[in-house]
């Protein structure tokens, strides 16, 4: 075969291979995903409860020396799941993931946590060198499935993560191999979570996840139902250096707003929304609240309102606070006081509200264990009211 | 979602292509001559045993696997390349392939990676997970080159191919197009390629006037 006719071959395959790319996958100018989110309806109904709250700590044994970055979820028949990691210190080798559940209402106790990831069973599922576990989050999807997503490293420090997944079909008592996601072209790291994802229209989901390696920012990882479970896509909110850690908080089918933790100068909450279903994002601008580098979570009440969770200060992370807001996030109102102690350290909140309409708020209590908040919106609107005189 | 399995072939490969090239040099270092079916299998399975040695639990490739997620499509040509030229003397890719694939790498690392480091708001990778237009422009640099008879452009054909069977762990096409090892290597390259030129154009200049007023003098 002569030199001319290879060349014409070489060129057929490759028109050929893009050909069944292109058929077997579609078009897609945009990277994005072509899908909705899913909001539930508002029932404001669920304010006219007598005011309930009540506080506890998911597990009140103090096992191990530190705790840190819980979340919460709520499982079909009702049950409510925390997951954090504990150790002697945050990113010791010994830190593992545990898990605990609770029946619903307000004041039932959390059950004696479990183990639900070491490093080692990290290694051994992926086939892989794991050397620490971090930051993980719970989520209930469909068929009875719970995910969890938790970040792992396999040298250097958090801004060296990788992602990982997880799903058990007997609420969290047992989980299948995880798989780590390939999020990141370089060295895959620095792709990290802390906030609960939305459900999308698909059946998936798009989790709010971060970047902290050179730059931080925000990203958003879409979940996207397949024949083996998920696919795993990642795109970008926004670039640079002044925020992320984001929380998002969908407001309609097509419009979102992220709130995100300062990583810059600017000592305030960081915001930007999307009114194409995550497709583009508004520039970052900050909301008259402060944030002094701390995690903070948001999510739509009931009732259509939103309800944020974070440090109220501009230095330190001695106090937690909710503020309301009744206009998607445009303007917000403190509207109760969870803790305050001059010195010590009240973090890394997370804010769900189960089918009952009880609101939690799972937070790190002095690094020594994690707390439960459990109120519902009664309860808000008195110390909305409270606050007002 | 991610084939585990042919991500784990890959990890292994990579390196051990990378140590059979080594072992080959060794061995002429030593004064054998490394060629044929016999030093290839051979020194293969020494360099598969080297990488089964367990560490922290791990065979050496999957503890490396922590650190350098994947192998991109044009690494492995150039690390098949160096094992056929150390066993079996034959080229694949000549020196004008091996050319635009550093250009290449230098190219679309520098694109890549400060972007999908932070800086700006525009996210190539996120152009790789679905059929767009980056697989066009890659089919199209293929086509290009392979009109031009140019070896690159069936590697970045065999990238394309790589990512339909999920060789890459993350199922994004940069990743088979690129890793932060060739484009180190790439920058290498081209870095060396750029001092060399540089080098024989000072040569050329500081000789000229010499050659002139020799000229002149006879």
């Amino acid at each position: 075969m002569n030199a001319n006719a290879r060349r014409w071959i070489w060129m057929g395959l490759t028109l050929a291979l893009l050909a069944i790319v292109g058929l077997r996958d579609g078009w897609r100018v945009s990277p994005l995903p072509t899908t909705n989110f899913v909001v539930s309806k508002s029932s404001p109904e669920l304010i006219a409860a007598p005011s309930e709250f009540h506080e506890q700590f998911v597990d009140p044994r103090f096992v191990h020396p530190s705790a840190h970055v819980s979340s919460i979820c709520e499982l079909p028949d009702g049950r409510i799941v925390a997951v954090w990691y504990a150790g002697s210190r945050e990113g010791a080798r010994d830190v593992g993931i545990y898990i605990a559940t609770r029946n619903a209402g307000v004041t039932n106790a959390w059950s004696t946590p479990v183990s639900a990831g070491t490093h080692e069973a990290a290694g051994e599922e992926t086939f892989r060198y794991v050397k620490k576990v971090g930051n993980a989050i719970v989520f209930s999807g469909t068929n009875n499935q719970l995910h969890l997503l938790y970040v792992t490293t396999g040298f250097g420090g958090w801004s060296c993560s990788q992602i990982n997944l997880k799903t058990s079909t007997n609420g969290g008592a047992k989980w299948s191999r995880s798989h780590r996601l390939g999020l990141s072209p370089f060295l895959n790291i620095s792709e990290l979570v802390k906030n609960a994802p939305v459900p999308t229209a698909d059946g998936g989901f798009v989790v709010p996840i971060y970047h902290e390696l050179l730059g931080k920012f925000s990203e958003l990882l879409w979940l996207r139902p397949s024949v083996d479970g998920f696919e795993a896509i990642k795109t970008r909110a926004f670039g640079g250096y002044a925020a992320f850690q984001p929380a998002l908080v969908a407001l309609n089918e097509t419009n979102a707003l992220m709130l995100n933790r300062a990583a810059g100068s600017v000592a305030k909450i960081h915001a930007t929304r999307t009114s194409d279903g995550g497709k583009s994002w508004s520039a970052l601008e900050t909301i008259d609240l402060p944030n002094s580098n701390s995690g903070l979570d948001a999510i739509r009440l009931s009732d259509g309102r939103l309800l944020l969770a974070f440090n109220d200060t501009d230095s330190g992370r001695d106090n937690l606070r909710l503020a309301i807001s009744a206009d998607d996030g445009m303007t917000w109102k403190r509207a109760a006081t969870l803790v305050t102690e001059a010195g010590e350290e009240f973090s890394y909140p997370t804010v769900f509200q189960t089918s009952d309409g009880l609101i939690h708020v799972t937070y790190t209590w002095k690094r020594k264990g994690i707390k439960e908040a459990t109120f519902n919106l009664a309860w808000l609107e008195a110390q909305m009211k409270g606050a007002r005189e | 979602m991610i084939t585990l399995h042919a991500a784990v072939i890959a990890s292994f490969i990579a390196p051990m292509l990378a140590l059979m090239i080594f072992l080959a040099a060794l061995a002429r270092r030593l004064r054998f001559n490394p060629q044929g079916l016999g030093w290839f299998v051979s020194l293969g399975l020494v360099a598969l045993g080297i990488l089964m040695i367990p560490v922290a639990g791990f065979p050496l490739a999957r503890v490396l696997a922590a650190v350098i997620d994947h192998w991109s499509m044009p690494l492995l040509a150039l690390l098949v390349t160096g094992v056929v030229k150390s066993f079996f003397g034959a080229e694949l890719l000549r020196r004008q392939d091996r050319r635009a694939m550093s250009v290449f790498g230098v190219a679309i690392g520098l694109i890549l990676y400060p972007l999908a480091l932070g800086m700006g708001s525009i996210d190539p990778f996120a152009y790789g997970w679905h059929f767009g237009p980056l697989f066009v422009l890659v089919g199209c640099a293929a086509m290009l080159l392979q009109w031009k008879r140019n070896r690159f452009g069936t590697v970045l054909l065999m990238a394309v191919f790589g990512w339909l069977a999920g060789v890459a762990e993350s199922g994004n096409l940069w990743d088979c197009l690129t890793d932060p090892l060739f484009f180190f290597l790439s920058t290498g390259a081209v870095m060396s390629r750029l001092v060399k030129r540089t080098k024989q154009s000072l040569v050329t200049t500081a000789s000229a006037p010499a050659a002139t007023s020799a000229a002149e003098k006879s």
